[in-house]
This record gives structure tokens, C-alpha cells and sequence, in this order.
């Protein structure tokens, strides 16, 4: 008896279909994946408007450019687009390329639902423009002066445009919902032959940790929401004291959501990290089992300590002590993940390609994010630093380098196997140093702000805060218009270069690496055997 | 993924294919699986619930069914396993998903037929069988596997 596997016929059959068809009614990983990282930065620019308008306004104390509710509308678009437009879509989008490629499988297990998962995110961004633009017009009510956290009375009180946008959390509940579960299908049912769950890549490892995550967290946002759309339209007081409801039980629903969500953005950069710090250190990823470890605590613990957003609301002190307690224990994993992609450089043969450039940004900002983030557990600190510009320093240092800088790593990372050809290293170095030092200037100062007393969310503020936000602003022009940079690079390098081998870094491994660069449009429809 | 297989006896020779897909999950896991998901979502939810916050308890309903649907829905596609037998007189098709269905034709008289769908919507589809009477075979194939498999499979039916 002879076997032969069928392989396919290398001359043809590889070509994508043409047109806006190949993109409406995709069900290529790749495809799809491309859809995600273009949505995400659109989303980005779109999002760092916003946040060139708020640190416009506030150049100056007074009221320069922007009314109060409009500052503070702003203020609601900028962290809904950046979290759930701009680094949700983009991880997402990674995680639609290479997830597949990376476990030798053809495609994500359900492809229809992978394609609906993305197009209903372009509606969302709709409905979410939509609350920003609606005020505008006559009888639109007044805007969403809430925050991201859209906190009942106020949110039950403002006008329709909060409607549009508890709609548009339902949609990006269900497209994330959706591609959560792909995810997980995916990973726990299509590994190669011989892939076991330990030899997983650890981008993999971390997406099926995130994807678990959101599926827990996503139903209490959503029923949150429809309770705050219940009480605003159809007499229902959930949220309202007179009417016996509790305006802290929103509060508790929105952080068992929040919370998490700063791990589901953080997770997926982690992962990217855990590639690019072995392949440009030439050393394979240090403790890889305690990696795995670590970041299945990191979610378990953050799954059960969301009231530490929420010490100034009068909890008893058994509960402020827990919720403290949790806190401080996650930084024990965190450092653990740390400790390890040190240990991974150490005696490596390191270069600092613009990837790993980003790598050793991101274990030095966030590890200072993190150290801000204990600062702010401790409940008599945080007593004082509540609802500060400390806060916003915090999490930008978090966010930034734990979720951006982590994408913006995997996109120079993964950039030459998706086009083809290699991106010019001098412009993506000087787009690294222009972002960092923009972003530090930025948000460093944010901290002495908010420890000598500048409150978040307001508009105006005392003169005497307004050398450190000149330089805060200074530093946000900086680094937004650095972004151009990242759009430039993208685009030349879609557009020609260098070509990229299949193996674009001498010490990538994966089983991604051992496809063409760019890959066929049909990849692995072989599983290749893993020893 | 399809396999093929010629088995060479001393009298006649028989060609198998053997079309299945790459799953790690069987069915028990599958089901544990969605138990472990559904028992997470369902804990979370009672809690929240348990505080007044019941409207959470539709959307865990909702969540549940459509992680228990696409489990379910990727598991049928992952066991579908369909054994193809070319000989000299007959061809068989034995479907194995969770139970054995075993259809057999005359090999002078089979036909392997695919339907492209006109407007490119969907997937095509590979149909063998004679006398009007087809099963689909391969359906868990990409197109251009399912158009390499129709083309083995007229070249062992035919002997071309």
C-alpha cells in the first residue's frame, strides 16, 4: 500500500478574488486580518484627534477651543475609540493573521462568523461617531459628558446621543463575543498534528486567555448597559436611589468589565513580546511554562478585583482590604512575565531592529506603569490620587506601552511577512525614538499634576498648573504627529522594498516562518507535522 | 485535509481516499469544553444577578448558545470523515460522522460531478453517485482541495 497526501498544484489556484467583493464577503484569515489593522488605524487617527483637541484646550488654563461638555464628550470618544476602534480591532487583526499561521491551520474555525465579527465593527464605529455628532443637531439633547465609564445619574440624564452609544457597545460586545469564540475554536481544535497545548506559541497562549476573558466580562457590560437604557426610557430605577434602585451597583457592573478589559488589551502585546524579544536576543523565550502560568493568574486574579477602581465609593473596610490585597497580589505574575523577558535578553546576541526597540521600550514604561499601578492599590494613596491627572498618567503609561507600543512592536515585527518586503529600518527607528520621547513628554508630567492636586475630566485649571501642561502639550503634538511616520512606513512598505525572505528574521522561529513572504492566500492547507 | 491511498492486492487494486480534517478535540472534550465556558459565564452571571443586576441573564443565555452552537458546529465539521473506495466494479462512499452510512455505485456508471455556485456566494460542491441518485462528498474541503480531489477521483474512477 502506498499514501500520498493531496498537496496542491502550486501553479494556480492561489488567487485572491478580485474586487470589493474579496473584501465584503471575505472569509480569508488574512483578508480579514487586514480589514482589522486598516480599521484600527483609522480608528487610531480618528481617536488621537481627539486627544490632540482635549491637550489643545488645554495648552492654556481657561477655556480656549472647546465648551465643558464638549471637552468632556471628547474626552468619552477618544478612550471608547482608542480601546474598542483602535487596539481591540488592531490585536484582533494580528491575531486573524497569524493565529492560523501559527498553528498550521487554514483558517479560523468558523470563517463566516469571522467575517461578520469584523463587519459589524464599522457599524459600531458608526453608531459611536454618530453620539458625538448627534448634539449638533437640533433636538439632539446634550452630549456625553460622562466619561468612558458613563456612570449613572448622569448618563441616564444626558441626551439621545447616549443612546447611540450603549448600541454601540452592544455591537462591539457581539463582534468581540464573536471573534472570541473563533478564537478559542480555533486554538483548541486546529494545532497541527503534534502541536500539544504546552508547544503552543505564546501569542496563541495569550489570545486564548483574552478571548476567555471577554467572554466572561462581555454579558455583565451588556446588561449593564440595557439596564441603563431601561432606566433612562422605560420608568425602570435600577440605578436610581429614589426609585430604590443604586446608582454603585452600574459601577460595579462597568469594572467587572473595565478591569478586565485592561488585561484583554494588555495580553495580546505581552504575546507579541514573547516573540520578538527571543528572535532578537537569538535565545529561545525564558520560562515558558511559568509565562503560561503567570498570565492565566494575571487573568484570574484581575477577574475578581475591579473595585479598586471604585475605593472612594464608601465600601466597607473588609471589602477596600480585598479589593487592596488582589490588587497588589497581580503584580507578582506581572513581575513574573517581566522577570522573564529580562532573563531572555540576558547574554543574548541582542540587536535593536525597530521591533525590538519597541520590546525594551515596553518593559521599561510599563514596568513604570505598574510601579504607579501600586502606588494607586494602596487605599489611603489612592484616596488622595482619585480622579487625578495621576490616573490619566498611569494609564496612559500602561496602555501605551503595555497595549500600543506591544502592537506597533508586532506590526514592524510581522510587517515583512504580510507585504513582502522588508520596511525601511532607518524610518521605523525614527518613528520609535519620535513616539517614546513624544509620549513621555506627554504623560510624565501628568504625574506631578496630579499629585500637586489637578483634577481629570475639567477643562479649565489654576494657573499654577501651566508649565507642566505647555509640556504636556508640546509633547502630544510630538507624538501624534509621529503617527504619520507609522502611516508613511506602512504604506511604502505595502508599496515596494526590499524582499523580504520567508524567514525575514534570523532568529524568528515559527511555523508562520516557514511560509513566503507574503504568504499564498491559501496557507497550510496540509497540516504540517509537529515534533 | 484528504488523504489517498492505493492498495495493491494480489487480484485487483483498490484506490482510498480518506477525507477528514485536523481536530485535537473529541467529542467528550468538545462537550467538556462548552460545560467549563457555560459553568464560567453562569457563575459570573448569577452573582451580578444575585445583587438585582438580572438583566445580565439574557445575554448570558445568548452567549451560552452561541458558544454551544459554534462548538457544536466546528465538532460536526471536524469528525466528518468520509472514506472513498475506488475498485474495479464499485465505488463506496462510507460517511463516518457518528454513524457509519455506507452508499455504493457501479464504477461504469458513476459520474463525479462538482456545482459551482454562479455567483461565487458559496462554496462549491462536489457530488458523486449514478443512476440520480449523488452523495456530496468533501464538503469540509477548501475549493481548490475539493477540485483536486474530484479531478483524483475521475482519474481513478475513469482509469485515465
Amino acid at each position: 500500500m502506498s499514501t500520498t497526501t493531496l498537496t496542491h498544484d502550486e501553479a494556480h489556484h492561489h488567487e485572491a478574488p478580485k474586487g470589493w467583493r474579496r473584501w465584503l464577503f471575505s472569509t480569508n484569515h488574512k483578508d480579514i486580518g487586514t480589514l482589522y489593522l486598516l480599521f484600527a488605524l483609522i480608528m487610531l487617527f480618528v481617536g488621537g484627534a481627539s486627544a490632540m483637541l482635549i491637550r489643545m484646550e488645554l495648552f492654556q488654563p481657561g477655556i480656549q477651543l472647546l465648551d465643558p461638555d464638549l471637552y468632556n464628550n471628547l474626552v468619552t470618544n477618544h478612550a471608547l475609540i482608542m480601546i474598542f476602534g483602535a487596539v481591540m480591532p488592531a490585536a484582533a487583526g494580528l491575531a486573524n493573521w497569524m493565529i492560523p499561521m501559527m498553528i498550521g491551520a487554514p483558517d479560523m474555525a468558523l470563517p463566516r462568523m469571522n467575517n461578520l465579527s469584523f463587519w459589524i465593527l464599522p457599524a459600531a464605529a458608526t453608531m459611536l461617531l454618530l453620539s458625538f455628532v448627534v448634539p449638533f443637531f437640533p433636538g439632539g439633547g446634550t452630549q456625553i459628558n460622562t466619561g468612558w465609564t458613563i456612570y449613572p445619574p448622569l448618563s441616564v440624564q444626558v441626551g439621545m446621543s447616549m443612546d447611540f452609544l450603549i448600541f454601540a457597545i452592544h455591537l462591539l460586545g457581539i463582534s468581540s463575543v464573536l471573534a472570541s469564540i473563533n478564537i478559542i475554536v480555533t486554538l483548541l481544535n486546529m494545532r497541527a498534528p503534534g502541536m500539544k497545548m504546552l508547544k503552543m506559541p505564546m501569542f496563541c497562549w495569550t489570545w486564548l486567555v483574552t478571548a476567555f476573558l471577554l467572554i466572561l466580562v462581555v454579558p455583565v457590560l451588556a446588561g449593564g448597559v440595557t439596564m441603563l437604557l431601561f432606566d433612562r426610557h422605560f420608568g425602570t430605577s435600577f440605578f436610581d436611589a429614589a426609585g430604590g434602585g443604586d446608582p454603585v451597583l452600574f459601577q460595579h457592573l462597568f469594572w467587572f468589565f473595565g478591569h478586565p478589559e485592561v488585561y484583554i488589551l494588555l495580553l495580546p502585546s505581552i504575546g507579541v513580546l514573547s516573540h520578538v524579544i527571543p528572535a532578537f536576543s537569538r535565545k529561545p523565550l525564558f520560562g515558558y511554562n511559568s509565562m503560561v502560568g503567570a498570565m492565566i493568574a494575571v487573568a484570574t486574579i484581575g477577574m475578581v478585583v475591579w473595585a479598586h477602581h471604585q475605593y472612594t465609593i464608601g465600601m466597607s473596610l473588609g471589602a477596600v482590604t480585598y479589593f487592596m490585597i488582589g490588587t497588589i497580589l497581580i503584580s507578582i505574575p506581572v513581575g513574573l512575565m517581566i522577570f522573564n523577558f529580562i532573563a531572555t535578553m540576558w547574554r543574548g546576541a541582542m540587536t535593536f531592529e525597530t521591533p525590538m526597540l519597541f520590546a525594551v521600550g515596553i518593559v521599561l514604561m510599563f514596568t513604570f506603569g505598574g510601579l504607579s499601578g501600586v502606588m494607586l492599590a494602596v487605599v489611603p494613596a489612592d484616596m488622595q490620587y482619585h480622579d487625578s491627572m495621576f490616573v490619566v498618567a498611569h494609564f496612559h503609561y500602561v496602555l501605551m506601552p503595555g497595549a500600543v507600543f506591544g502592537l506597533f512592536a508586532g506590526v514592524f515585527y510581522w510587517l515583512p511577512k504580510w507585504t513582502g518586503h522588508m520596511y525601511d529600518e532607518k524610518l521605523g527607528k525614527l518613528f520609535f525614538w519620535t513616539n517614546v520621547i513624544g509620549f513621555n513628554i506627554t504623560f510624565f508630567p501628568q504625574h506631578f499634576l496630579g499629585l500637586a492636586g489637578m483634577p481629570r475630566r475639567i477643562v479649565d485649571y489654576n494657573v499654577m498648573f501651566t508649565e507642566f501642561n505647555v509640556i504636556s502639550s508640546v509633547g502630544a503634538m510630538i507624538f501624534g504627529l509621529s503617527h504619520l511616520l507609522l502611516l508613511y512606513i506602512v504604506i511604502k512598505t505595502i508599496r515596494g522594498g526590499k524582499k523580504a525572505e520567508s524567514r525575514a528574521w534570523e532568529g524568528a522561529k515559527g511555523l508562520e516562518w516557514e511560509l513566503d513572504s507574503p504568504p499564498a492566500f491559501h496557507t497550510w492547507t496540509v497540516a504540517p507535522q509537529i515534533k | 485535509m484528504v488523504r489517498s491511498d492505493v492498495h495493491i492486492g494480489s487480484r485487483s487494486t483498490q484506490t482510498v481516499f480518506i477525507v477528514e480534517s485536523n481536530r485535537n478535540l473529541s467529542w467528550q472534550q468538545s462537550k467538556w469544553l462548552f460545560l467549563f465556558l457555560a459553568a464560567c459565564i453562569c457563575i459570573v452571571s448569577f452573582y451580578f444577578a444575585s445583587l438585582g443586576a438580572w438583566l445580565v441573564l439574557p445575554f448570558t443565555g445568548l452567549e451560552i448558545l452561541v458558544v454551544g452552537g459554534a462548538i457544536y458546529a466546528q465538532s460536526c465539521c471536524a469528525h466528518r470523515k468520509q472514506i472513498i473506495r475506488v475498485d474495479q466494479s464499485l465505488v463506496e462512499v462510507d460517511e463516518s460522522r457518528r454513524r457509519h452510512a455506507l452508499k455504493s455505485f457501479p464504477k461504469a456508471w458513476s459520474k463525479v460531478v462538482q456545482i459551482h455556485d454562479r455567483r461565487g456566494w458559496y462554496p462549491s460542491q462536489l457530488l458523486i453517485g449514478s443512476h440520480g441518485e449523488f452523495v456530496e462528498i468533501g464538503k469540509n474541503l477548501i475549493d481548490d482541495e475539493r477540485e483536486l480531489l474530484a479531478n483524483q477521483l475521475r482519474c481513478a474512477i475513469e482509469g485515465a
